[in-house]
Parts: C-alpha cells; structure tokens; sequence
C-alpha cells in the first residue's frame, strides 16, 4: 500500500460528505464508495470512519436512518442533509482553490519568480 | 426538594444512553457482518474472513470510544462508567468498604450534628416572621464610667417617646419576657410568656392561626385582660380545641380570656426563648412583673423592655438612625433629669445582640474546629488504609494506563471512587445526625429558660453534609489518587521500584504522625477540662458548701400581695428553725452561683474615692443568711431584721478596700443607686468576700441588702437552709413544712448546694466529657494506623531484615530498627500535636479554672500517655520481625 495517500486531517468529513451526497449510504458502503472513488488510492483504517459519520451527524450534516442492507442487515443509512449540501459545496471550493494555488505554486519555476 | 424530578432526569439519561450505546454496537457489528460477508465471497473461509474484517476495523474499542467522543456524551459516559466501576469496586472489597465507611460517616455526623445547632441557634431565622432582616432591635445607649457606652432596656415612657416619633417604622413594638404561673382548669405550671404591646404582632408580621392577636385597643389601660396563647400550649394543654377562643385561663393569679393562638414555632427574635403565651403590655400591674413596680408603666427610671422596629419600605438602618438620633435628643431636652447623656443604637433584630455575640462566635469558633479535626482524623485513616491497599491496585493502573488512559483520566476514576465511599458515608453519617439531634434538646442546660431552638435537620443540613461528603473524599482521596496514579508511570506492568515504596510509605507516615497530633490535641482539651474541674473542686467559694440545702418559692406568682408573702415568708422561716435538724434558715433574692445576678451603681461622697461611681453586685437577703452560708462577718454585725435594719448593707471586703481603705468602713454612709436620687445608706458589717456568679470570678466589690418581700427574682425567692445532718434527708420534711403552709405553693429548684455547684461547672464537665470522648476515639484511630504502618513497615523490610541478621543483627537491634521507626512516628506527631496545643488551647482559657491552657502537668501526663501506647502497639510488629529466619526471608522476594 505504498501509495496509499495518508488521509488528511479533515479531508475524510469531505469524502465521507462527497460519498453520501451521491445516495443514502450504510457505513460500510460509505467505506465502499470512498474506495470506488478514489479508485482505491485512499486507504483509512476502516473504524476510523464512524467518530466521522457520528460528528457530522452531530453536526447536522447528515442525517441517519435505520434500514436493511443489499445482503439483508439491518443496518443505519446516512443521507446529506440541506445544511451537509451546502458545506459539500463550499469545502469542495476550497479544495480545489487550495489544490490549484498549491499546484501553480510547485509548478513555479525560477525565471517566474 | 426537587429529588424526583432529578432521579427522573438520571434515569432518562442513563436509559437513553444505553439506548445509543446500543445502537452503537449494532452499527459497527453491522459493518464488521459486511464486511466478512464481501470477504468471503471473495473465497476466505467465514472464520478467517470475519478475523480479516476485524483486523482491517481497528481498534474496535478505540473508535467507539472516539465515537462516544464525536457524540458528546463521553464526558457523562465516563461519569456513569466511573460510578458503575466504582462501585464494583466498592462491593469487591466489602470489608475495606464498611470500615472506611463506618469511621467517615462517625466523622461526618459529628459536623452534621454540630452544624444542625448552629443551624438552629444562630443562623435559621426565626419561624412565622415576615421580612425578617427588614426588623431593627433599638438599644438606648448610657455612657458608663469607662468612657464607653452600655445598652440597657427600655422603660415604658421612653419607649412611647419614641413610637410616637419615628417615622422611619413602619411601627415600634415593645416586649418583656415574663415568668408565667399560668392555670389552664384548675392546674397550675410555671412557664414563661411575654408582654408585648398591641401592635407586637402586626410589625412581627405574625397571624393568628386560630381566632386573632392583639390590637391597639387590647394595649389600653382598662381594656379587658386577653392572652394569646403558643401553638404549642393550645395543643398541650387543650389538645387543639378549636373552641378555646374566649376560655379563661389564670395568669399570675389574674383571669385572661383566650383571643387567639400563635402558629407554630412561634419564639422571641433573637434570642428564641419561646413564650407560651402573650399578654397585652397593659396588663402590666396584673402579672407582677417588673416585680415590685407597680408603676412600670409610668415609671421612666424602670428599663424591662425591649424594642422592636421595621423599617418602612426604602428606608435604610443608616437612615432610621439618624432620625433616631434627633428623637433622643428631644427625649434629653424634654427629659434632662433622667436621660442626660442617652443616646441610641440599632442592630439587626435577627442577630444575636452584640454584646453576646463574642463569647457565642468563641463557642461556635470552638466547635468548629473540633468538628474539622473529627473530620480530619477518619480522612487521615481512610487515605491510609487506601494508600495500604493501593499496593494491590498498581498493576491495575498499569493496564490502565497501557490501554491509553491518561493520568487525568486515572485520576478522575479514583476520585470517582472516593466520592462513592463519602457520598455512603455521609447518608450513614445523616442517619447518625438525626439520632444525635433528636439528643440534642435533651441536653440539660444550668438555664431554665424555654429555648426554643428547632434542631430538625432541613434542606440546609442536607446540603452541608452533601458538601461535607465533597470535601471529605477530596480529603482522604487526593493523596491515595496521586500516589495510584504516579504508579502508572512505572516502567513495568506490577514491577516496583525502590523510589515508589519510599514515596508510598512517606506519605502513609505523614498521616499517621498527623493522627498522632490531632488526637494529642483532642487528649490534651480533655486533660485541661479534668485538671481544670479537679481544681475548680478547690475552689474556695468563700462559703461552707456542705450541709446546705435551698429551694425557691413565688408567693407573688401565686396571688399573694406583699403583705401577705410578708406573712408567708415569716412563718415559713419560723417552721422550718424549728424543724429538728436544722440549724438556720434564712432567705435570699438570688441564689449564689448561678451566672447572673442584680447590680447597683454604688458611690461614696466623704471618702478618698468621693464622686466614683462604681458598679456592684448586690443580693438581698434576711437575717442569719450569712450565717446559714457560713459567711464570716469581718467587722460590725449582720441584719438583726426591724426598724433597725431600715437603709443599712453589709458590703464585701473587696468594696470595703476599694472605697474605704486605711479606715473602718462600719458605720460609713453609701450613695445607691443610679437615678437622681440615690438612696443613702449605712454599711453596718464587713463580710468575707465569696464567690458570687462563677466558681471562676475574681474578687468583686458587692453588697447584701435587706430582703423585702415584692422582689421575687426570675426564678422565685430563695431558701437557703443549714443542717446539722446530711441535707438530703430533710427534703421530704421541709416538702411537708411548705405544704401545710399553703398547699397551692409549689416549691421548685430543691437540690443540695453540693449539687448546685457542680451544675454550677456544667460546661466545663460537659465540654471536658466531650474533649474526653473526641480524643479517646481519635486516640484508637491514631493507634490503629500506627500499628497498621508499623507492621505493614515490617512485612515490607522482611527481607532486609533477613539479611541484617544473616549479617549478625542480634534480636536487640532488630527490636530498636522497628520500634524506633514506630517511636519516630509518633514523637513527631506528639511534636506538632504539642505546637497545636500551644496555638489552639488558649481558646479554652474563659473556660478553665485555676489551669494554664499550657498546663506542664496535663501536657506532659498526655504526651507520655501516648508514648506508652504507641511503645506497646510498636513493640508486638518488631517482636514478630525478630522471629524471622533469615533464610526464608532471603527467599521472600
């Protein structure tokens, strides 16, 4: 897994909000979801997820339901709210404001400077 | 108390929470199922698939920790984890648990006992009051000869002056308490009850539970004669008729018709004596009291009241004052012969007044501090035997702090634990409480006044012994916590190391040496209270104590006139000199030796001293009472009793030094007396001085005057009789001699003047008892947790002491190593204990007679008392340290 990209603090609420707003997801799938993706590329250790769900659900970003899964468990389904919509929005602006300054920036080249 | 809504509001939490727990588990167990499941179709065994899903889980633990994090409730969660271990923990060890918490809750219903009198003495305000902090007590202030001022009553005159000046009141009410010989169908009792004016009650604030109180006309002269009566009576004494409105009861001899019936709990302000029933001030001449003033009413020179305002709305104290001030110099210009010089003070009615609030606050400083050392001693066991038992608890702590507790964290489960073992104690110690404040009015008190003090524990109590319980396990837990949870940091799980040991045992030795000082201490007040009652005992009171007997007697309260109770006194005299074993008998005012006493302002114009004005003690007694007493008459003679005896005292040799000295005081000329107009009088005998309040006072100037019928004190006239035999058995007789006399005069106070003195050194005895129980009980704990660190000091040193003797220690040495360590504890407590002694027993000085509060005697008697007992508690450990075999010691570890 040597090129697993270490998952920044805070990026994971960004995926797992990212996951979630594509459809209503258990954990495991929400698991499944940053992994299909990612196209595998970012790894957590898979318990790390849920003190996510659990403070975004406390944070009024996405709401949970009990339902029953594909493979017939019973199990809790997450879905974005309208105030976790927005906060989607918003982070994915920064993100790639931050990714596009921080590309250009190690793109600089001497003469530029 | 809200208690239900809370248990309820717990229990919604705890339910909710095992609900989100719950939910929780079911989660992350769903995810694990899916987990396997997607591993096992892609063709791993279930078994082995379910392995791998944990293992790509993490630490299941750990995240649901952070999971409880993420929702809040870790903080709560904890609490309810911390109490539920707690208490595992409590009932794992059911033997540690009760002593510790047998020896806390001793501690703690000590303080809950004590701080329900205080509660009920001084700082619950007084029941069926409306606003009480708005009610002012006025004093008219006199300066004295020291430059100062003293507060003094009022009269009735001056009393009205003012009522009728003050506009910052909203009323001023007067009252005086009164003994009472109150007849309710026939049956007498002697009581007490108060004179209050008409509108007492409304600037009290005070309703009528049943029919009404007094209004202004009820306080006018002629009105008919009415009586409210206390709760307390109509219940006893009617048993809660509702129809007692308009019975007639005696008061004093007087018919009263009942109007109405005060609530419950109903006392004076201030000082709460609790009357049991109330008359109108006019009914003043009818009671008989002041006694022997007929006049009170009109009389400006007769201070008997006391007054009572509240302030009208926006009106501050500082404020009422100066108005005050303005009506008190009206009354002097208006009234220059007898009030030149008066002016007035205020104090909050609610308080104690000041002039007893000092020796009260020196009490209650006293007993505070008992209480806190009562507190301080099981703490100090609790926290050692907690440090003995930590030893068993280290590996523990290392697991803890290997699963990622931190040491705050540690810390908070431990305190968590102590705070179970105070919350028990201190429900235990509640328990106790009641039981001790049920005891509480029982305790005989040298006064007979009705104090009526309401020591039912309240919400007040609940909450002192709650914040008791708080303070207690941070006492006992903090040190023992601390220690456990520096364990944490040792490099091996259950490993021990040198530095540990050394640390764990200082701590344990710290506390028993503070035992040792506290109990010292508590041995020590008991030693001073022993020594100081022996000596009181040898006390000179200036008279033969033994072979006298007194009693009272209240003609006046019973209807007899003057003139009559003339007769009666006469006669009773006459028949009891002629009872066979009697020697003398004669009467007196006031009994010796009972704290209070009259005074008069007493000056001499053709001496040396001219113009001093000097205040002494007085009492007016008969012919033949010094002689009863055995008082020696130095110079001239006693009272012979008829015209002779007109305008003559006998005085003291401290007041024949102090205004006559170098001359013969016998046949000199006295001014008595305050007013404007002094009585002159002829000293015609000097008698030996003796103690006249306290066993403890020092000489005082003081002065017999002749008995006259019309002045009865509080407590009746006084008998005083002599025998030639033992006293006790003329009781029956002299009974007998007063019934046939008049079988409707009851005789009160009957005891031996032996037994009025000891009654005389109540507190003394009581409060020597106390130190004695206090310090005894201290004493065991202190010597229990000595023996405890002694032999758990041994078992630890086994194998050092192995190789000692392997090396050649002979049993000698191993005997002075143990015991010295013992020894060392225990001077160094007896060291501080003596430093407290020296701070703290001065506080006892008022209380102690003829006894230093550093007394060597009772010092050192304790100091080597404890030695001894520490010397045999040590000495058992070491003689079984020698019996080691060096061999199986060496094997030990």
């Amino acid at each position: 897994m040597a090129d697993d990209v270490q998952i920044l603090q805070g990026t994971l609420d960004l995926l797992v909000l990212k996951a979630v707003s594509l459809g209503p997801l258990h954990g495991y799938g929400v698991l499944l979801r940053i992994g299909q993706i990612s196209r595998g590329a970012l790894a957590i250790e898979q318990g790390a997820l849920y003190p996510a769900l659990f403070r975004l659900v406390r944070q009024g970003l996405l709401k949970a339901t009990w339902g029953i899964s594909e493979n017939n468990r019973k199990a809790k389904y997450y879905e974005l709210t309208a105030p976790g919509r927005k906060r989607l929005r918003e982070e994915a602006e920064g993100w790639n404001r931050l990714v596009t300054a921080i590309g250009a920036a190690l793109k600089a080249r001497p003469e530029e400077v | 108390m809200k208690l239900v809504s809370w248990v309820r509001t717990f229990l919604a939490f705890v339910f909710r929470r095992s609900r989100v727990e719950h939910e929780m588990e079911e989660e992350l167990r769903s995810h694990l199922k899916s987990r396997a499941d997607d591993l096992e179709r892609q063709g791993l065994p279930r078994a082995e698939a379910e392995r791998q899903a944990r293992v790509e889980f993490g630490g299941y633990e750990r995240y649901k920790e952070e999971c409880r994090e993420a929702l809040g409730s870790r903080l709560v969660g904890d609490l309810a984890a911390d109490v539920r271990y707690g208490l595992r923990m409590l009932r794992r060890n059911p033997g540690f648990t009760a002593v510790a918490v047998v020896t806390l809750a001793l501690g703690i219903s000590v303080n809950t006992t004590l701080f329900t009198a205080i509660d009920g003495l001084l700082l619950r305000p007084p029941a069926n009051v409306e606003a009480p902090d708005r009610l002012l007590t006025l004093y008219q202030t006199q300066p004295n000869e020291r430059g100062g001022g003293s507060m003094s009553v009022w009269s009735y005159p001056d009393y009205v002056y003012y009522r009728d000046r003050s506009d910052a009141f909203t009323g001023l009410s007067a009252y005086s308490p009164i003994p009472v010989n109150l007849g309710v169908g026939g049956s007498n009792d002697r009581t007490f009850g108060d004179l209050v004016s008409g509108n007492y009650f409304a600037v009290r604030g005070t309703k009528a539970v049943l029919g009404r109180t007094f209004a202004a006309e009820d306080d006018t002269l002629g009105a008919p004669s009415v009586a409210v009566l206390s709760y307390e009576l109509w219940q006893s004494r009617f048993g809660g008729d509702r129809g007692v409105v308009g019975k007639a009861i005696t008061i004093n001899g007087r018919l009263f018709t009942v109007i109405g019936v005060a609530p419950k709990g109903t006392t004076d302000i201030g000082i709460q004596t609790a009357p049991a029933v109330w008359v109108a001030l006019s009914a003043q001449p009818e009671v008989d009291w002041p006694p022997g003033e007929a006049d009170a009413l009109k009389n400006r020179g007769t201070g008997w009241l006391t007054v009572l305002g509240r302030l009208k709305p926006g009106i501050t104290p500082r404020l009422a004052i100066a108005g005050l001030r303005v009506v008190a110099r009206g009354l002097e210009q208006d009234y220059p012969a007898q009030e030149r010089g008066r002016s007035i003070s205020v104090e909050p009615a609610v308080a104690l007044p000041s002039f007893m609030s000092g020796p009260v606050t020196g009490i209650v400083v006293l007993l505070g501090a008992l209480g806190g050392m009562l507190l301080l001693i099981p703490c100090a066991n609790v926290a050692s035997l907690m440090l003995a038992r930590s030893w068993s608890r280290r590996s523990e702590m290392a697991i803890r702090s290997a699963l990622g507790a931190s040491r705050l964290r540690t810390l908070r489960q431990l305190l968590t634990e102590s705070m179970l073992m105070a919350l028990c104690s201190a429900a235990a110690g509640l328990v106790l409480a009641l039981w001790g404040a049920a005891a509480l009015p029982h305790l005989k008190t040298p006064i007979s006044l009705p104090i009526a003090i309401d020591f039912r524990p309240d919400i007040r109590v609940l909450g002192f012994t709650t914040l008791l319980a708080f303070v207690t396990a941070l006492l006992f837990g903090t040190a023992p916590a601390l220690q456990l949870s520096r364990a944490v940091l040792s490099p091996q799980l259950g490993g021990r190391t040198g530095s540990d040991v050394r640390r764990r045992s200082r701590a344990q030795r710290l506390l028993v040496s503070a035992q040792v000082s506290i109990s010292l201490l508590l041995l020590i007040g008991a030693g001073l209270c022993l020594r100081s009652l022996h000596s009181a005992e040898r006390i000179d009171p200036g008279f033969e104590t033994r072979d006298v007997l007194s009693f009272a007697v209240s003609p006046s309260l019973s209807g007899y006139t003057n003139a009559q109770a003339d007769v009666l006194y006469e006669q009773l005299l006459e028949r009891l000199r002629a009872t066979p074993g009697v020697r003398s008998a004669s009467l007196a005012a006031l009994m010796p030796l009972s704290y209070g006493g009259l005074e008069e302002v007493v000056s001499s114009s053709g001496t040396a001293v001219a113009g001093q004005r000097v205040q002494v003690g007085e009492n007016l007694v008969t012919p033949g009472y010094c002689r009863t007493l055995g008082i020696p008459i130095l110079r001239g003679r006693d009272f012979v009793g008829g015209v002779i005896d007109q305008d003559t005292v006998v005085v003291n040799q401290t007041l024949a030094n102090r205004f006559f000295p170098q001359q013969n005081p016998v046949g000199q000329q006295l001014e008595v007396g305050g007013g404007q107009h002094p009585r002159s009088v002829l000293i015609i005998g000097v008698a030996r001085d003796s103690k006249y309040r306290t066993l403890g006072e020092s000489p005082t100037p003081f002065l017999y005057g002749l008995f006259r019928p019309g002045f009865e004190g509080p407590a009746g006239t006084t008998v005083l009789v002599r025998t030639s035999g033992a006293p006790q058995m003329l009781i029956p007789e002299i009974r007998r001699q007063v019934q046939e006399l008049d079988k409707n005069l009851p005789v009160t106070g009957m005891e031996t003047m032996a037994e009025h003195i000891r009654s005389a050194l109540w507190l003394a005895r009581t409060l020597g008892a106390f130190f004695a129980i206090l310090g005894a009980a201290g004493t065991l704990l202190a010597i229990v947790g000595l023996s405890g660190s002694v032999a758990y000091s041994v078992a630890r040193r086994t194998n050092e002491v192995g190789i000692r003797m392997a090396l050649g220690a002979q049993e000698r040495d191993v005997l002075r190593l143990v015991v010295g360590e013992g020894l060392f504890l225990t001077l160094s407590g007896i060291g501080a204990g003596l430093v407290l002694a020296f701070l703290f027993t001065r506080f006892l000085r008022s209380l102690l007679y003829g006894v230093s509060p550093t007394d060597p005697l009772a010092l050192s008697a304790v100091s080597i008392l404890f030695m001894l007992a520490a010397l045999a508690v040590c000495y058992i450990p070491a003689r079984r340290a020698t019996k080691v075999d060096p061999m199986a010691a060496l094997r030990h570890e």
